[in-house]
């Protein structure tokens, strides 16, 4: 049971998360990594390649209304208290979200002499998203007690996958002011779950031929999950067994991404891009459970009919086998990645020099840039959009920096701080999402916390 | 040496920034607890005077059902039931006192808990409480049977199809979950 409370602690201490937006990332063409936001970012650079394992880390978790501050603060407030509270100020619209994403491997080169980038490299990806359940957590405070009051099952909406990602993308400059670029991914899927377009209500009212009548209306709800469940006679999986599933021994999956960057003017640039528009196929020891229908119970019927007795508990269990009936199901199933869409706009001034570039506009480089950014992704409900403002700024050779302001449907005040600096061919970078909440970081509402070290060579 | 420094400066700042933490007491969870309560309806019958014309020779008529009740054997209500409290509604509208016994019995057959005698005077509509917690929730826990057994004490009006035994229980069920 202490799994039960935790899941309600957990959901109600991490709420409407940010999600992986990474609004400092986007376009900021001296990391490599910012070519897996928007393929078609052809560096300054004729040769990537990121320190294995730490060339691209990067971990968001987000709480927006309530903080962990909130909740584990010490004060003479009863805890349990403290938790109805904010359990009962949330809404089935608040969700969580938590991705993590590691660079196993990352490089990339320009083709000699072309205006080709091609890139390619391996990730691990952990994505899970999870609508508030508002009416369950409010069910496992009241029970059964409040008559009358319906509990929606259909808020139970869960999407979580670990997967890995091998990628390979090119750049292609198509002329003076156009770029654009593709990335194909394939997926190796090591564990998934997701509930999703689940229905149905219960509530207990007053009885008819009872104290209450128990009801379960129009119920659907689906479970399925891989890699996670595992028969009592299975072993349970390893570390190793994830890792392996992870790097191309689970489930498969394909995907692309895309993207163009086309200089309107020397100094206007608007972006594009889309990611994970893909899929992924479940199989590694799925297990997937259903049940659907209609349920309505007062207690049990004594008949007093000695000469027929009747076991009604047996016939209890069986009337709700019937009448709901839950299905286990084995076989694999396809999930959608969750697709993502960028684009921006950006002015670029105050001319620094000109210098020996192979793909700038007239070579003239600017150490300044303002802009304007719009991400988007598509979650099981509804997409979730974000607004950013940036300026960016070289700051000495080899040192860039990029500020970002992001309002989305949750925070007004997410400020993020990205830094990239170069020291010969060795490249590290250090982005801090809502820095302005790392203050106190018990009360920030989300942190977001992306850092990475590569090798680069020719050109800046 | 002058990039080295500034960057080396950046990152300070940020750690004393993000050491400005107030001070937070994790162990709360630890001793949590949620004190829940679930209304459960539970046994129902209907007794119609009719059934019983067989019976008009005898002084002491009584009626007996039961059925496999496994509730309490369920893993979460044998952790976390605190307290339980039984309510029954009887409405006798047989011409006779009814007593009404209700026995929880074990896998043997052992009886482990005992509610009633429960009178049900003639013509009326009662209605009991019956608390259990502590000792009588324990051996609540080890039973996964329910007796109803009905005794009345028949006088010289005969039964028929007016009359009615009209029976609900139900339990609010206190759960502590920690």
């Amino acid at each position: 049971m202490k799994k039960s409370v935790f899941l309600v602690i957990a959901f109600i201490c991490s709420l409407k998360a940010m999600s992986q937006q990474k609004p400092v990332l986007y376009n900021f063409r001296e990391i490599p990594q910012a070519q897996l936001l928007n393929p078609s970012i052809i560096p300054e650079y004729k040769f990537h390649i990121g320190f294995p394992g730490l060339s691209g880390v990067y971990t968001n978790v987000g709480l927006k209304n309530v903080s962990v501050y909130d909740v584990f603060s010490k004060n003479n407030n009863d805890f349990v208290e403290k938790l109805r509270e904010i359990a009962y100020d949330l809404d089935k619209n608040d969700f969580f979200e938590i991705t993590q994403q590691v660079d196993v491997f990352n490089v990339g080169f320009q083709l000699p002499k072309s205006k080709l980038y091609i890139s390619t490299g391996i990730y691990q990806e952990l994505d899970l998203f999870m609508y508030y359940p508002q009416d369950a957590v409010q069910f496992f405070f009241e029970g059964t007690s409040v008559l009358d009051k319906r509990y929606n099952l259909g808020d139970l909406t869960v999407k979580g996958e670990l997967l890995g990602v091998f990628h390979i993308g090119v750049a292609k400059q198509l002329n003076e002011r156009l770029s654009v670029g593709g990335r194909f991914k394939l997926y190796s899927s090591a564990a998934n779950i997701q509930i999703k377009n689940s229905r149905g209500t219960y509530y207990t009212t007053q009885g008819t031929d009872n104290y209450y009548s128990h009801n379960f209306e129009d119920v659907y709800v689906k479970l399925q999950t891989s890699g996670i469940i595992y028969e009592d006679d299975q072993e349970d999986p390893t570390t190793s067994d994830y890792i392996k599933n992870t790097f191309f021994g689970g489930g498969l999956g394909v995907g692309l991404d895309g993207g163009f960057t086309y200089n309107v003017t020397d100094q206007w640039t608007v972006t594009g891009s889309f990611q994970d528009l893909g899929f992924v196929n479940n199989t590694v020891n799925t297990k997937s459970y259903t049940a659907k229908g209609n349920f309505e119970t007062q207690g049990i019927d004594f008949q007093f009919n000695p000469d027929e007795p009747l076991d009604y508990w047996q016939q209890l269990e069986d009337d709700l086998d019937e009448n709901i009936p839950r299905d286990t199901i084995y076989s694999s199933y396809t999930t959608m990645r969750p697709l993502k869409l960028h684009a921006s706009a950006s002015y670029r001034f105050h001319i620094l020099e000109k210098c020996e570039c192979y793909n700038t506009l007239e070579d003239i480089e600017y150490r300044e840039e303002v802009g304007g950014q719009i991400y988007t992704v598509f979650r099981p409900k509804k997409p979730r959009i974000a607004l950013t403002a940036f300026y960016a700024r070289r700051l000495f050779k080899n040192i860039y920096s990029k500020i970002t302001y992001t309002v989305d449907s949750y925070s007004y005040t997410n400020v993020g701080v990205g830094l990239s600096a170069k020291f010969g061919a060795f490249q590290m970078y250090g982005i801090f999402d809502n820095v302005l909440e790392i203050p106190n970081i018990y009360k920030a509402n989300q942190v977001g916390l992306q850092f990475g070290m590569n090798f680069i060579f020719g050109g800046k | 040496m002058k990039n080295w420094k500034l960057l080396i400066g950046l990152w300070t700042l940020l750690f004393v920034f993000a050491s400005c933490t107030d001070s937070l007491d994790f162990d709360q969870a630890d001793g949590a607890e949620f004190l829940t309560q679930n209304k459960l309806s539970i046994v129902h019958f209907k007794l119609d005077g009719i059934d019983f014309v067989d019976h008009q020779d005898l002084n002491l008529v009584t009626a007996k059902d039961s059925t496999r009740f496994d509730v309490f054997q369920e893993e979460f209500i044998q952790n976390h039931l605190v307290k339980l409290d039984l309510q029954f509604t009887i409405n006798n509208k047989f011409n006779y006192n009814t007593l009404v016994n209700l026995y929880f019995k074990n896998q043997q057959g052992v009886r482990e808990y005992q509610v009633g005698p429960l009178l049900a005077p003639a013509g009326q509509e009662e209605m009991f409480i019956h608390e259990i917690d502590d000792a009588g929730l324990e051996a609540l826990k080890r039973s996964n049977e329910i007796v109803i057994e009905l005794t009345s004490q028949k006088d010289s009006d005969a039964f028929n199809e007016e009359m009615f035994l009209d029976f609900q229980s139900s339990g609010i069920f206190y759960l502590n979950i920690h």
